[in-house]
Order: C-alpha cells, then structure tokens, then sequence
C-alpha cells in the first residue's frame, strides 16, 4: 500500500511539485523577457478545483449526448466530483438517468469538501441481478489526475451491437479529446492562478533575496508533500471503493498492490499477494505461458477487455478452485516503471447461467428432431428460420429438387406455396390463405389435409400451423404423414359402400334403428328399398324420422310402438307385422319388421334388422285360414258320415251274428253247424274291416290326447277282448313292463296298436303247437317306451317282411284279413313320435317291437 | 214256460226299433232265464211313457231296462236323460243296460260315463255276458 500511494502521489503530485520547481528555477535563470511564460509554471496550486469541474462537466455533457442512442441500458457510474454538492451531483446524474429512461446499477460519487474530506456516495444495487447481462468497463485515467469515471453500461445482448457502436464513438471521440485535454489541462491548471499576482511575488523574490525564494521552493515542497499525502489517501478509498478485484502489477508481474475486492475475491491476504506475482491468480495451464504473453502486452500496452464468451478466462483461488472471470487491462508509467491493472470481476454465475441456457436450447433441439413430425419455424415473412432433423431427411428422401432446394434454412416458405398456386396447386393456395389468417390472428391454427403422391407411393399428408409469439411473430409449420389413417379410411369408406351396395340390392329394406335414453328416435341408415316399400324416401327419413311411420295404418302404429318399447325392455328380437297404406290409391301392403337390439355406446338402443313386403303371403295365409276352415267343415262332416255309415253297416252285421247264435244254439244237425260256422267267420272278417277302416279314418283326423297311460291295463284287456275262449285256453300270456317313470301317450290309438299286434299274435298261431305263448315286454323310459310282442307262430317270409306294413298287402293263403292292420298299427305309431319293427324267424317266432315317444310334460 | 224256473227278474224291459234285435235280445234273456217277463218296445218315446205312467205302481215296472242308442224320435241319450228325471226309489232298483252296435268311443263313453248305466253292450247280446250279470 505503500508503494502504490508513492507511485500515485508521484503520479498525480509528485510530478507536478517537480515540473513546478523545475519551472520556478528556469523563471529564475531566465528572467525579464521569459518572466510572463515561466511564471506561470512555477506556482500553481493543486487545490484548484475548477479543472475537475472542467473534466467532469465535459464527461457529463459527453453522457448527455450520447446516452439518447444508449437503448434499455442498465447504467453504473463512479463520479468523482471534488466541488460541486453533493445533493446537486445527485440530482444531475438522476435527471441524465430519468430522462433517458436508464436504470442504474450503481453510482459511486467521490466528492471532497472544503476540508479535504473525501465523501462516497453508493447508491449501488445488488449486482448478481446483472451477471448474464454484457458489462463493460471503461477507465479514463490520466497521469496528473485522479478524476476516474467508470462507466457500466449493461445491455441486453441483441442491443449490444448498437451500443457497442455508439460506444466506441465515445472512447475514440473521448480519449483522443481528452488525452489532449488533459495536457491542456495540466497547463490550464498553471495558467489558472492569477499569474499576475504570482509574477509581483515572484519579481519580488528576485530582487529581495535568492534564498527566499529558495525557502519558498523548500515551504512549497513540503506543501506539496502533505497534498500528496492526502491524495494517496483520497485514491485508497477509491480504489477500496470498486466492486471489483483490483490488482496492480509491475512488468514482471510482480504484484505491487491489490485492493479487499481481491483478497476477498482469490482467498489471498494483502501480504501474501504482494509476495507473490499474477500468474499465481491464475490455473497452472495458463500461468505457464502468461509470462511470455505479459511480455508481448508490455510492449504494446494497450487498455481493452478480457475475457468473453468465446475466450472464457479462469481464475485461480488460494485453494486451487477455478471460477470465470473477466478482466480488463489498463497500463501506466510510474517512476518504478510501468505497471498495469488489472480490473478483475467473477462472472462463474454468469457462466453457469450461459450453459443452462444453452443445454436448454439443446434439449429443445432433441426435442424437436426427435419428433417424427416435418417441422419448420417460418418468421413472419416466410423465411425458414429452422428445421427439424424430420423435415431434413424429408426433404432429402423425397428427391424433389423442389422441395429439396427451397425448403431449407433460409428459403421461403411463402414463395414456395405461391409458386406452386400460382402453378395451379390449389392445397397450395389453401395452405398459403390458411398460414396468413393464423399469422392474422383470425385463426388460432390452421389444419390442411392434403395428398402427395411420389412416384412409386400414394402418400398424403396433413398440415398444422400454430402461431408461435417470441420477439417477432412466428409459425410453427408441422406436417405428419397421414398415408396409412388416409388407406385406412379409405377402405373402410369402400367397405361401407360395400355394405350399402349390398343392402340396396336386397328385397325389402336394411335399415338401423336408434332410440335415445331420452325416447327420441332416428334412423342412422336405411337402405333405398324402404322407398320402394312405402314411397318415402330415405333421404327424408334422416332429415325426420317420423315420416317413416307416417304410412303404417294408423290402428297399427299403437300396438307396433308397443312391441318395439316391448323388443327394449326385454331385449329381445323385434317381429312385427304390420300394415302400411297409400295415401294415393289406398292401397295396403304387409311389412313384416325383423330386428335385432343392441345397445350402442351412449347408452341408446339401437337395432339393425329389415322389412320385408309380406302382402303376398298375407294374401295367401288368409287364403288358406280360409280353406281351412271348410276343410275343417268338410272333416266334420266326414267324420260323422263315417261314423253314421259304420254303424250303419253293422248294425245288420250285429243282428246277423246275434242270429246265427240263436240258429248254433237251436241246430242239431251238424251241417247247418258248420255253415253257421262259416257265415259268422265272413261275417267277423267284415265286421273286422269296417272296425280298421274306421280306425284308419279316426287316426288321420282325431287329434292326438295325450294323458297318462296304464300300458299293461291296455295290454291285458286287449288280450282279454280278442281271444276266443275255445280256440285260444292254451295260450300262454305274459306280460312284464319295466315302469320307470309314467308313461303319456294316446291311449285311443295305443290300444288300436296293441289290438292289432296281439290279435295277429293269436291269429297266426300254429294250431298245432301245444306250448303257444305270446310274450310281451316293454321298458317306460323318461323319453320313450318300447313294447314287443313276441310270438312262437308261424312266423314271417324274409320277403314278406318289408312288405307287411303296406297297405292292402296280404301274405296270401286262407288267414282272414284285409291287409289294412299293420299299416294302419305303423300310421299309429308315426303319429305318436315312434316306430315299429319286425324280427321273425320263417315257421319259429316273430317280435314286433314298437318304440313311441313318451310324452311325459 | 216253465213256473218254476228261477228268472233272475220279473220283468226287463227292451227298447230297440230294430225288430231282428228285440228278437234276438229277448232270445237271450229268455234263454238265460235272466226275466221271467220282457217288455219290448221300438220307440224310447213309448217305453218312457210307459214308465212315467206306471211309476207309482212297481209291479208293473221292470227291474232290468236294455236300451238302443240310434232310434228314430228318440234316441237312447235322450232316453237317458228323461230316465233321470224318475223318482230315486225306482231308479235305485233298476238296472239299465245301453246296447248298441256302435263302437264309436264317443257313444260308449258317454254311456259309461251314465251313472244310471251299469253297461255298454256291444251287440250281439251274449249268454256269456247275462251270465256274468248274475
């Protein structure tokens, strides 16, 4: 500290008090005729203030001018202003300040009084507020002064260039100003005393005495020594008063003074510092070749700034931490030689703040090249701004020079649509109005489909355009390959056609039916044919569904709503018949509705299904529900006839045999026996055919009666009936059913069935046998019942077997019968849900088995 | 005739307007001494009148009636039906018979189904059936 106070109290006194010595003692040799010109050198005063003022004024006024071009600029400013108030000093830099809209970072005024007192004024801000934001440093210095002015212009980095520019016509025009100022200023400052008064003393002097003027060189250099001394204090508090590292060093880098921003700033103490040099201050790596790069300044020493964002600089703490710096150089003569100082400001905020925002751009970067979207920024103009890595390998797949030349970075996109509108591309035209309407706020995005097709694939695309708002307007232009959704479609619309197609070639109508939770209805679809069915068209239906009950006969439509309600509630199939008319010649025509519901997402119902014109078969049902109720008639009458002319029949047939009774009872004569004999065999054989025909008749018509049968009563009864007490007393008969559930059947025809098959058991017996049995057996089932018949008689040909059920077929020979009884047994059996077979063996045995339905409920 | 056979009744009574039928029904009843006396009758209208006119006087009423389905004025039905409008005292102590050469299911049920009808006859009547009569 104290050599740098000596360097400065020599740079800004030491000097001066010698040059005024020097001055005084050429005054003295010269005299007379050089009197006027050497006296004002030798005695000036140091506690002029006026200079400063001068110095400061100039700069102020320099700001004035120049701060109009100075755009959104945060300002600092170190004032070093000896005289004026400090209040009026204040209240200037303000007005500067609020006239053109500046913000101040910092003021530091350094003001004195009439007492030599040194003032500081810090109406500094927080700082970190401004690391990311452009700083410059500018120092004026002059040898004999110690006015020192900093200006700190902030900036944003787009305004940075203007300003640059103006900043730079401030330093040229300022220092080459000044640099001759400060000499001027320098004579000024002699010139300034009242060199009249001076050469009265000085004249005076000479003649009065030598060594009085000697003694007032001496008292002059001892005031000029206590000035001094004041001033080194002044320019210490100064120096402290910088908020940034301030390091002095000599050529050889030594340090010779350091101020507390520093010590604070690198971890060293003052006494450490000023043993050590500057590359200690700085990373191995550089510190090597700083000595041959401090050389080459030295030679050139020129004042400039350090440090960028292209060329980081580091700084190296006591405990070997780097940080990012900023410096700014500026040299000075001293006795001791040249030294240089060095400004020194930690910008590591700054810098960490840098590489966020570029790995925040970078990330964005993947972002949008990871996305398979084309994408491209357009400014205002159309210009392509960027694009995404998508929109590259687009443009260079698809082999359109076109799109390959002009859709690039830097071509607009404007152009390229209106060349191709202009071409007659009229999605081209499209996506031009569309991007200038979202540009115009009057769409917020613009969404264009559009085909594209190359050479080899039918492509198509979609278009999306969001206005992006920055510093300017922009469009965010993305396009998606929609090919395979566009296919996808495509398809389903063919399938659809397909259908529809399909469904207006079909007799009647297709249509889908749909009723809301609410009860409303419509049609989503109904095929042509319902035009054809009603008149009505579909076209109409869709617009209002209820014309299409517009023509149901109007005793219809109730009770065809209530069987859709109905189809609803129970989900089940619609079928309805119903009737339409035609308002024109009133014709009516029978619908018959087929469908089927289903329930659709939102919750309604809704059914697909068909109409059919059913007029025809209405026509014909009536027809026959007609015929048959005169059939039915006719079978009545039939029946009855039958009945009435059975009776008739044998009615004589029961007074013949009752006849011939009485004639065998009274007979004795064994001739008229045997004719009687005869007479009731033709006579049984007759009445037997009348019985048959009869059942035949009765099976065709009477309807089935299904009750709960005693199988084995009818069986044992059947036996009962038909066997003749005389012919039949050695027959064995047994009968042996397996009952495992009731059986139900038709009892009427059961029994003609047993009786038939029974009463062939007896009758074709061999007489001669004398172990004759007829067994029969049979099984009730859940679902079936059989029964078989066996017989040891005479059994049946093979080829007579199949023959047997025929009607009208006998085997021949002298056995009684019509030929009509099996027949009639297998019509039976049919009709009960059953069948009937044969197993017999020639002259040995025959089994008739019969399996019917059992009709259990 | 012999007095002193054992008839089962006194007196039958035979509705039947075929003359060949009354024959031969009354052959057999006669001959299986099942009445010693036959009231024959060819109209159901006349045997009716004949019993409404006698009702108070039971020895002159038969105790067994045999009675034709189909006859012409009245059939044997609705013979039946007026049988039953008799006081209940008479009706307890015949026994009626409906005989007939219908085998019509519809006839004999309706006949079983009587309750004043002890049986169906199919014709012929038989000696076998008087017999198991007794």
């Amino acid at each position: 500290m104290q050599n740098i106070n000596f360097y400065m109290r020599n740079n800004f006194l030491k000097n001066s008090i010698i040059g005024g010595y020097l001055a005084i003692v050429t005054i003295i040799i010269v005299t007379g005729a050089t009197v006027y010109f050497s006296a004002a050198k030798v005695n000036y005063d140091l506690n002029d203030y006026t200079q400063r003022l001068l110095i400061k004024d100039h700069l102020v006024d320099r700001f004035r001018k120049t701060s109009n071009n100075i755009q959104s600029s945060v300002v600092s400013l170190l004032y070093y202003n000896p005289s004026k108030s400090d209040s009026a000093t204040i209240s200037t830099i303000n007005d500067l300040v609020n006239q053109n809209s500046l913000r101040l970072d910092s003021l530091t005024i350094l003001t004195s009084g009439d007492q030599e007192n040194i003032l500081l004024y810090n109406l500094r801000e927080s700082r970190s507020e401004y690391n990311n934001s452009r700083e410059e440093l500018i120092q004026i210095n002059t040898k004999d002064s110690v006015a020192a002015i900093h200006y700190y212009l902030q900036t944003e980095i787009p305004a940075y260039e203007k300003y640059q520019q103006t900043f730079d016509q401030i330093e040229r025009g300022y220092f080459k100003d000044n640099h001759i100022r400060g000499t001027e200023i320098t004579k000024y400052v002699a010139s300034s005393i009242n060199i009249i008064n001076f050469l009265l003393v000085l004249a005076v002097i000479i003649i009065i005495s030598l060594s009085r003027i000697l003694w007032l060189a001496f008292k002059n250099a001892l005031d000029s020594q206590k000035i001094a001394e004041t001033r080194e204090a002044q320019l210490e508090k100064l120096l402290e008063a910088s908020p940034d590292a301030l390091v002095v060093g000599n050529r050889e880098g030594k340090i010779v003074y350091v101020n507390k921003q520093a010590c604070k700033l690198f971890q060293y103490s003052q006494e450490e510092f000023l043993k050590g040099t500057i590359e200690m201050l700085m990373p191995e790596r550089f510190a090597r070749r700083h000595s041959s790069h401090r050389n080459r300044y030295n030679k050139q020493p020129l004042n400039r700034a350090m440090g960028t964002l292209d060329m980081p600089l580091f700084g190296q703490k006591k405990d070997g931490s780097e940080f990012s710096i900023e410096i700014s150089l500026n040299s000075f003569e001293t006795e001791d030689g040249q030294l240089v100082l060095s400004t020194i400001r930690d910008i590591s905020d700054k810098k960490k703040y840098e590489e966020k925002l570029q790995h925040s751009e970078s990330f964005a970067r993947g972002i949008l090249d990871s996305l398979s979207s084309h994408i491209a920024v357009v400014d205002q103009e159309g210009t392509i701004i960027t694009v995404n890595e998508a929109w590259n390998s687009f443009a260079i797949s698809n082999f359109d020079p076109n799109i390959t030349n002009n859709n690039g970075v830097g071509a607009n996109y404007f152009d390229v649509c209106k060349k191709a509108a202009e071409a007659g591309d009229e999605d081209a035209q499209k996506t031009l109005d569309g991007l200038m309407e979202v540009l115009n706020n009057k769409k917020s995005v613009f969404y264009h489909e559009y085909p594209c097709h190359s050479s080899t694939d039918q492509r198509w695309f979609a278009m999306r355009a969001v206005k992006f708002s920055s510093d300017t307007p922009m469009l965010v232009i993305s396009h998606q390959n929609i090919t395979q959704r566009v296919i996808a479609v495509n398809e389903t619309k063919k399938l659809a056609n397909q259908i529809f197609e399909i469904s207006s070639s079909i007799p009647g109508a297709v249509y889908q039916f749909k009723m809301r939770s609410d009860g409303s209805f419509a049609f989503p679809y109904i095929s042509k044919g319902f035009e054809e069915l009603s008149g009505v068209k579909p076209e109409d239906i869709y617009k209002d569904s209820s014309l299409a009950f517009a023509q149901v006969l109007p005793e219809d439509v109730f009770n065809m709503m209530g069987s859709i309600y109905e189809s609803a509630n129970a989900m089940n199939p619609w079928l309805y018949v119903f009737r339409i008319i035609n308002p024109d010649d009133k014709k009516i025509k029978w619908i018959r509705g087929n469908s089927i519901p289903g329930y659709a997402d939102d919750g309604s119902i809704v059914w697909n299904g068909t109409m059919i014109d059913i007029t025809d078969v209405k026509i014909i049902e009536e027809q026959l529900v007609k015929n048959n109720k005169v059939l039915k008639k006719t079978n009545e009458e039939l029946d009855r006839f039958v009945y009435s002319t059975s009776h008739d029949l044998r009615s004589p047939l029961t007074s013949i045999l009752g006849l011939v009774d009485i004639i065998a009872e009274e007979t004795e004569e064994s001739s008229t026996l045997s004719n009687v004999e005869m007479i009731r065999g033709r006579v049984l054989r007759l009445d037997a055919y009348i019985r048959n025909i009869l059942s035949y008749s009765k099976n065709n018509r009477a309807e089935i009666v299904i009750e709960k049968v005693n199988i084995e009563k009818i069986i044992r009864d059947s036996f009962e009936y038909l066997k003749n007490s005389k012919e039949h007393s050695d027959v064995q008969f047994t009968v042996e059913i397996i009952t495992h559930t009731p059986l139900y059947s038709d009892t009427s025809r059961l029994t003609t069935i047993i009786e038939n098959i029974i009463g062939n058991a007896l009758k074709y017996h061999k007489r001669e046998l004398t172990n004759r049995y007829i067994k029969v057996t049979g099984e009730i089932h859940r679902n079936y019942c059989t029964i078989t018949v066996a017989d040891n008689g005479i059994g049946i040909e093979p080829i007579h077997q199949k023959k047997i059920f025929d009607m009208f077929y006998r085997i021949g020979g002298n056995i009684p019968g019509a030929g009509i009884g099996l027949y009639i047994v297998k019509e039976m059996v049919e009709k009960l849900g059953g069948e009937i077979s044969v197993i017999s063996v020639p002259g040995g045995s025959t089994a008739f088995t019969i399996k019917i339905k059992n009709h259990i409920p | 005739m012999n007095e002193n056979i054992d008839y089962k009744f006194e007196k039958v009574m035979v509705i039947d307007d075929t003359a060949e039928d009354t024959y031969i029904t009354s052959y057999v009843i006669k001959k299986s001494n099942y009445s010693r006396e036959i009231l024959k009758f060819d109209l159901a209208t006349e045997a009716l009148e004949y019993l409404q006119l006698n009702i108070n006087n039971p020895s002159l009423l038969p105790e067994a009636i045999f009675v034709d389905i189909y006859m012409p004025l009245m059939t044997g039905f609705e013979f039946l039906d007026e049988y039953e409008k008799l006081p209940e005292d008479y009706k307890s102590k015949c026994t009626v018979f409906v005989i007939s050469s219908s085998f019509d299911e519809r006839d004999i049920n309706r006949a079983r189904s009587n309750k004043n009808v002890k049986a169906y006859i199919e014709k012929p009547l038989r000696r076998d059936f008087l017999g198991g009569m007794k």
